[in-house]
């Protein structure tokens, strides 16, 4: 095995050190300070909390009336609402304070299915799951934030 | 020039400057180019569909807000997108490494700043967007070359810091957030309902099951840095724990991980030694012509 090792220059590897111990320090100090506005490198805080064993699970969704009197779910991906339901939640303080930002999903729906009948009315519903000991015990289920499309 | 002339003689230039096949950034490339038409059209198509919405939906995170990227407009993206698809699929082949790898670096990065600009930031993403940054600086390499380079050797590495990060800091942000009890809470109790797949639900009941597997998550989070300090057989068993781990979230609850998942397989896999085996084995079909046996002749 005579295989030729192609050595870096000098500052070939100045540079590819730096830029490492730099995005290894950057990970680090978000990972101890700071939060998703960081990403890429921001803490990896998926599944990072702890739901105390008599706590509560929520979760929102979008629902809607259309045009053709049908009240539909919306599909939890970002195509059928444009918001995926991690996003409806991750925006959830700012449609309870100003329910006229759920026109824009409206809008947009418009936009991506025009072949689908439009939306009369939003809902975004939360549901919230007792836990027991760690189980389930029991839903309810709420509207938290309606807006009639204009 | 002798190998052991190109390895550095600190500890931390041996790690990240051993030579390594180029041959393995041909495959690697292959890999991680072809995976990314596969993300922009189903995995962060939302950037697209995020364009569609109105611009006070868009909550740019800070890079995206120091880079002064303006909220998205659908012929943006929809031409982005092909941009992304073009150069990938160039660089996949592995020609103009630098020009196409670096195209789809400095397109990737808008894109995936957009897709975690509305309220929810992906954690699958950060091998893949180290991945593409790095890529270019390898330079030209082909499935055949038979060379090693040390500028291979640190852009393997440092996709592996990236990959491990990934597991390592999770961990971290779960004792961070989540405390010391995190891996007695109930978590995962939390995800499975959310978004449980009914084989997720059904083990739901288990609480003991749960907390085993967040304790196991927990450990094999810390533990991950050893990836990066072992070989072989122990390695490769660190591989396939990871990969099962992958599964069972896919199972359970359809969390996929895959940007994750195609830099851990494309870096830790020694594709050399992959493509020697198969060329030895198409390259020489003589050996295996059957020998007559003496009495069964005539």
């Amino acid at each position: 095995m005579s295989a030729q090792a192609t050595r870096l220059s000098r500052p070939g590897r100045f540079w590819r050190s730096l830029s490492a111990a730099g995005v290894i320090a950057l990970l680090l100090i978000a990972s101890a300070y700071g939060d998703d506005d960081d990403f890429p490198v921001g803490p990896m805080v998926q599944f990072a909390f702890s739901v105390p064993p008599a706590g509560e699970i929520r979760s929102h969704w979008l629902e809607a009336d259309t045009t053709t009197g049908a009240h539909i779910k919306l599909s939890m991906s970002a195509l059928g609402a444009g918001l995926k339901r991690a996003e409806v939640e991750g925006q959830m303080g700012r449609f309870v304070r100003d329910p006229s930002l759920l026109q824009g999903i409206a809008d947009a729906q418009r936009r991506l299915h025009p072949g689908q009948p439009a939306f009369s009315r939003l809902y975004v519903i939360m549901k919230v799951t007792k836990l027991d000991h760690g189980r389930p015990a029991g839903d309810t289920v709420q509207t938290v934030v309606t807006w009639d499309v204009r | 020039m002798s190998e052991t002339a190109g390895t550095a003689a600190t500890p931390w230039g041996r790690w990240w400057y051993a030579p390594v096949p180029t041959a393995r950034i041909a495959a690697i490339r292959a890999l991680v180019y072809l995976f990314v038409p596969i993300d922009v059209l189903f995995l962060t198509d939302s950037a697209v569909v995020h364009a569609y919405l109105p611009a006070d939906l868009y909550q740019p995170v800070l890079l995206a807000r120091l880079l002064h990227i303006p909220a998205p407009v659908p012929w943006a993206m929809e031409t982005l997108r092909v941009v992304l698809i073009v150069g990938s699929l160039i660089a996949a082949t592995g020609r103009l490494p630098r020009l196409a790898g670096g195209v789809v670096a400095v397109g990737y990065l808008p894109w995936v700043l957009i897709s975690m600009s509305y309220g929810k930031v992906d954690h699958d993403h950060l091998a893949l967007v180290v991945a593409l940054v790095v890529l270019p600086t390898a330079g030209r390499a082909r499935f055949r070359d038979a060379d090693r380079s040390e500028a291979a050797g640190w852009t393997i590495q440092f996709i592996r810091i990236a990959v491990v990060s990934a597991y390592f800091l999770s961990a971290w942000a779960k004792m961070r957030w989540g405390g010391w009890g995190w891996a007695n809470g109930e978590t995962l109790e939390w995800a499975l309902v959310r978004r449980g797949t009914p084989i997720g639900r059904a083990i739901a009941d288990q609480r003991w099951l749960l907390h085993a597997s967040q304790w196991v998550t927990l450990v094999a989070e810390f533990a991950s840095p050893l990836l990066l300090f072992t070989r072989g057989r122990l390695q490769l068993a660190g591989i396939a724990f990871f990969l099962g781990f992958h599964v069972t979230t896919y199972v359970l609850m359809s969390i996929h991980f895959m940007p994750q998942v195609i830099c851990l397989v494309a870096v830790f896999t020694p594709w050399e030694r992959l493509i020697e085996a198969a060329r030895s084995r198409t390259v020489s079909p003589e050996p295996v012509t059957p020998v007559p046996s003496s009495d069964s002749a005539t």
